[in-house]
């Protein structure tokens, strides 16, 4: 199974930040609707699961 | 048999208990002396109670217009 | 349209969250879940500890978890759900208030939101409110029809931020502050000998100031959540240079505030933008946009836009960026009670700004700021945040012709309130000093309340809460008995309105069941209070106010500045007419007996048409007419007196404010037939001396002299709506003749006034061709509306307002 970790929406939170844990990151996506575009950022963590949304990290 | 509760002339209790509701089907037309059409005789309801003859199926949020 | 590209597109597609007849108009308008589900998960893990701790705590999950976003063209974030076209819900608060939500067509995750609502139930302050009270008044209470409903079942409350101490400060400093606290209390419970007289009193402070720490920290760390998210945005989801530059800006805004102080004006407007989310809509519910908001952004205007010397930026710019926070505000999903959301038809909630009025030097407070304010009002057209204008003597013409502009257009504000009295007001009734009285702003629509850094208004049950005056007359002419509406004994028993010999006879029995009333009223607020007070501790809030913490106290529980008031909504006209019909057909001339009257009423002037236009064609209020000016004198005396008999939570008397917001509307089916001639379901009158619809037919000057009659100085305001004539104010003589109007209206002493202006053609035409006006604002009653928002029955009272020639001379 896939991981967050390896997913193009995931970008780890920085050291110093407030929420900072290890391993846990921001998962970003892109929506629209008929109102227009708009970017979500909700937590998760790199070895969760991937989620119907996963795209794999192109390097 | 029908009750208050499906009916469409009855809006939700103004405290949201589950148990009462608004009934707003009584409108009458007024008077040309007065500056408005419509006054609309409210009434507290049992959503339990069993409908009256004037009940019509549905919900009254559908009708936003109608509301108040 | 908006003053640029941008605002006109944010414009088009902004997720307006109107209500009418208490259901949002707007089909995608959904409940979201995420604030209920972390505030429950986190209160399922910390039960035991301290409730502000719980708070705190829950607050903490729900700011590090709830996603954030961010939208295309904007340049404030920040939001207080999960999606753009959501709103919160807030299982903590009211069980009934959820539960309607829940089973309403708005949630979409039913199963889980019954689960916690049905987890919640025990802890609300619905439940821990209600015990006080017996199932009777409870009854009266929850039928809405002499008095609101109370707080603890509303879920509505309302707060004036100190936004001054976050923009000033920053939470950073503000938690070393409340550090050095901790220290200090710890450092005194272990000093040598043991004193408990000292220190006992320390542990309550020590939870409070923690629960404030944890509370500041989370804030910081949401912030910088939103500077990630559009800093990522730009580095990996755009390609457009200009907005990826806007929003690497963002991301350093949000890196700064409100975690230090503001450096300029767009750092000052996300500030702000994130208190308000907190303190109105996250931490818990809270209606109103309460702020000075040309005092407030003033130092920051000057650095970015006159001296450029911080986030230096063109006045162009400016505007740009007042324009966007009406589209923020106009877009923010509010969660009220289902009676509240019938009270705001036509709006989302009650969102007023307050500019104007003198600085605490005594100087004229208007600045370039304040006209920037107005200019983005007039170009972007939102009826959302409403404002109110301070009007001084001394303020200058320029603003004051910005003010003029809007009113002109249509938007129904700013409403004008008399700043010298307000003032004079809070120093005279509260005790607060001049010059911290000259920063006054309106907590809601109506009520001064001081602003700054400490000891503003935090919730409704220190001012708000509601009277219904005219079902409270009906009750006094049927024994207390609601025969009409609800079939409950609503007030005591003071006898049948058919046996009543004298006109004091009436008098009194409207005084005592109006006592009964405002007792109740002012009992289940204080009751309330101290629900809130222990069981939802606001540490954010807290943590912003220097009062809080100085004193390690709960910002529901300190009443550093008492501010109590308390609305008479709608009606008071009904019953100064009624009485007055009364009085000269009953009592004077004796036409009609009381026993008539009362069964006339009952029946709703059936088969008594003749006896009906004889009661409405009596003497009416609006009209310089001395009879019943004088009954209007009597009765808002009587509300004075009745006020004063009581001494509330914070230790003194709450001034009475006579308004309406759409209560007028929403308590007209519930009010029967009345004297005035009006008949049972018809609409009330819409504020505190706006006379009944087509009832003022002296002109403008007449009502203006009616309402002067009223002692204005004994309440926290007294709402007048007027409506004036487009072609008029649209002339060339038209700022001229208005500003020589309010000349008049301001030296009679009147403390208050707003204008519809749009014509009755136009108002009928929308109601055919709705889409033809989707900008058509207009007044309701301390608050405006979409026209075509609103339900027939709404619509129907504005147009039916009569329409005041100031050209008459009369």
């Amino acid at each position: 199974m896939s991981k967050c970790e390896k997913c193009a929406f995931f970008f780890p939170i920085p050291e110093g930040d407030m929420d900072f844990e290890p391993g846990k990151g921001d998962c970003v996506r892109q929506q629209e609707d008929t109102k227009g575009k708009f970017w979500l950022s909700r937590p998760v963590f790199e070895n969760s699961d991937a989620c119907e949304h996963h795209r794999t990290q192109i390097n | 048999m029908a009750t208050c509760k499906e009916c469409k002339f009855v809006t939700p209790s103004p405290t949201g208990d589950p148990t009462t509701g608004i009934c707003l089907v009584e409108r009458i037309q007024l008077a040309d002396t007065q500056q408005t059409n419509t006054a609309i005789k409210g009434k507290m309801v049992q959503k339990a109670m069993e409908a009256c003859p004037k009940f019509e199926a549905g919900e009254s949020w559908k009708d936003i217009k109608n509301l108040l | 349209m908006g003053t640029t590209e941008r605002t006109t597109r944010l414009k088009n597609r902004c997720r307006f969250k109107h209500v009418a007849g208490g259901e949002y108009v707007d089909a995608g308008v959904k409940a979201g879940v995420e604030r209920a589900r972390l505030i429950t998960q986190s209160h399922k893990e910390n039960i035991g500890e301290p409730n502000c701790v719980i708070r705190a705590k829950g607050l903490e999950n729900i700011l590090s978890n709830i996603t954030v976003h961010i939208q295309d063209d904007e340049l404030i974030v920040g939001a207080n759900t999960e999606h753009p076209d959501y709103f919160p819900m807030y299982p903590e608060l009211s069980y009934f208030a959820t539960l309607d939500m829940v089973e309403s067509q708005y949630c979409d995750h039913k199963d889980e939101m019954r689960e916690i609502t049905e987890y919640w139930k025990p802890y609300t302050i619905q439940t821990k409110g209600e015990k006080y009270f017996t199932p009777e008044e409870i009854g009266i209470m929850y039928s809405a029809t002499t008095i609101q409903p109370p707080m603890f079942v509303t879920a509505f409350s309302s707060i004036v931020p100190t936004y001054e101490s976050v923009l000033e400060d920053g939470l950073l400093k503000r938690i070393e502050e409340v550090e050095k606290n901790i220290a200090n209390a710890n450092a005194s419970l272990r000093k040598s000998p043991w004193n408990a007289q000292e220190n006992l009193h320390y542990l309550d402070k020590l939870d409070q100031w923690k629960a404030m720490v944890i509370a500041m920290k989370a804030v910081v760390g949401w912030a910088q959540r939103h500077a990630r998210l559009a800093k990522i945005m730009a580095e990996n989801f755009l390609t457009d240079a200009k907005r990826k530059e806007e929003l690497l800006e963002i991301s350093d805004i949000c890196r700064n505030v409100p975690a230090n102080p503001a450096r300029g004006l767009r750092d000052a407007m996300q500030s702000k933008w994130f208190t308000y989310l907190l303190c109105h809509s996250i931490e818990r519910y809270s209606s109103g946009y309460g702020q000075k908001e040309d005092k407030l952004l003033w130092p920051y205007f000057q650095k970015s836009v006159i001296e450029k010397s911080d986030q230096p930026m063109s006045r162009e710019e400016a505007v740009e960026l007042f324009e966007c926070e009406r589209l923020k505000v106009s877009e923010h999903g509010s969660t009220k009670g289902r009676q509240l959301r019938e009270f705001f038809a036509g709006s989302n909630d009650l969102f007023i700004l307050t500019l104007g009025g003198i600085n605490p030097d005594g100087s004229d407070a208007s600045n370039d700021c304040t006209n920037a304010i107005l200019e983005a009002t007039e170009s972007i057209i939102t009826t959302e945040p409403s404002i109110s204008f301070r009007w001084n003597e001394i303020g200058n013409t320029e603003t004051k012709q910005k003010v003029f502009n809007c009113i002109k257009k249509g938007f129904g504000f700013p409403s004008i309130k008399n700043d010298e009295m307000n003032t004079q007001q809070l120093i005279k009734y509260f005790n607060v000093p001049e010059e911290v009285a000259r920063d006054w702003a309106l907590v809601l629509c109506m009520s001064p309340g001081i602003t700054g850094r400490r000891g503003t208004q935090k919730t409704r049950s220190e001012g708000g809460s509601d009277v219904y005056p005219a079902k409270v007359l009906e009750i006094a002419l049927t024994d207390g008995f609601d025969e009409f509406f609800s079939n409950i004994q609503l007030g005591p028993k003071t006898g049948d309105g058919a046996e009543f010999k004298s006109f004091e006879d009436v008098w009194n029995a409207l005084k005592l069941q109006l006592r009964f009333a405002i007792e109740l009223g002012l009992r289940s607020k204080d009751v309330g209070r101290i629900m809130e007070s222990t069981h939802l501790s606001c540490p954010f809030i807290s943590s912003i106010d220097d009062g809080c913490v100085e004193k390690g106290m709960d910002a529901n529980a300190l009443a550093e500045v008492p501010n109590p008031w308390h609305n008479i909504i709608g009606g008071s006209v009904v019953v100064i007419d009624s009485m007055t019909a009364i009085k000269q057909l009953v009592f004077d001339e004796k036409k009609y007996t009381m026993a008539q009257l009362v069964e006339a009423l009952r029946n709703n002037w059936e088969g008594k048409e003749e006896m009906r236009i004889d009661f409405w064609n009596a003497p009416k209020f609006g009209n310089d007419d001395a009879y019943a000016d004088a009954v209007a004198t009597k009765y808002y005396d009587l509300i004075a007196d009745e006020w004063k008999r009581n001494t509330t939570y914070s230790g003194t008397y709450p001034l009475p404010l006579a308004q309406s917001v759409a209560g007028y509307i929403v308590n007209g089916p519930k009010t029967a037939a009345t004297a005035n001639g009006r008949h049972a379901g018809e609409a009330l009158d819409d504020g505190g001396s706006s006379p009944y619809m087509g009832c003022d037919k002296n002109g403008p000057t007449a009502v203006l002299k009616s309402a002067s009659k009223i002692n204005a100085s004994k309440y926290k305001g007294i709402l007048l709506n007027q409506r004036l004539s487009t072609v008029l104010m649209n002339s060339d003589a038209g700022f001229d003749l208005w500003h020589a109007y309010m000349k008049t209206w301001h030296s009679l002493d009147i403390d208050h006034v707003q204008f519809n202006v749009i014509s009755q053609e136009d108002m009928k035409a929308a109601q055919i061709e709705p889409e033809k006006y989707t900008d058509t604002l207009v007044r309701i009653a301390g608050y405006s509306a979409k026209f075509i928002d609103l339900a027939r029955y709404s619509q129907d009272t504005i147009i039916a307002r009569t329409e005041q020639d100031m050209a008459s001379g009369s």
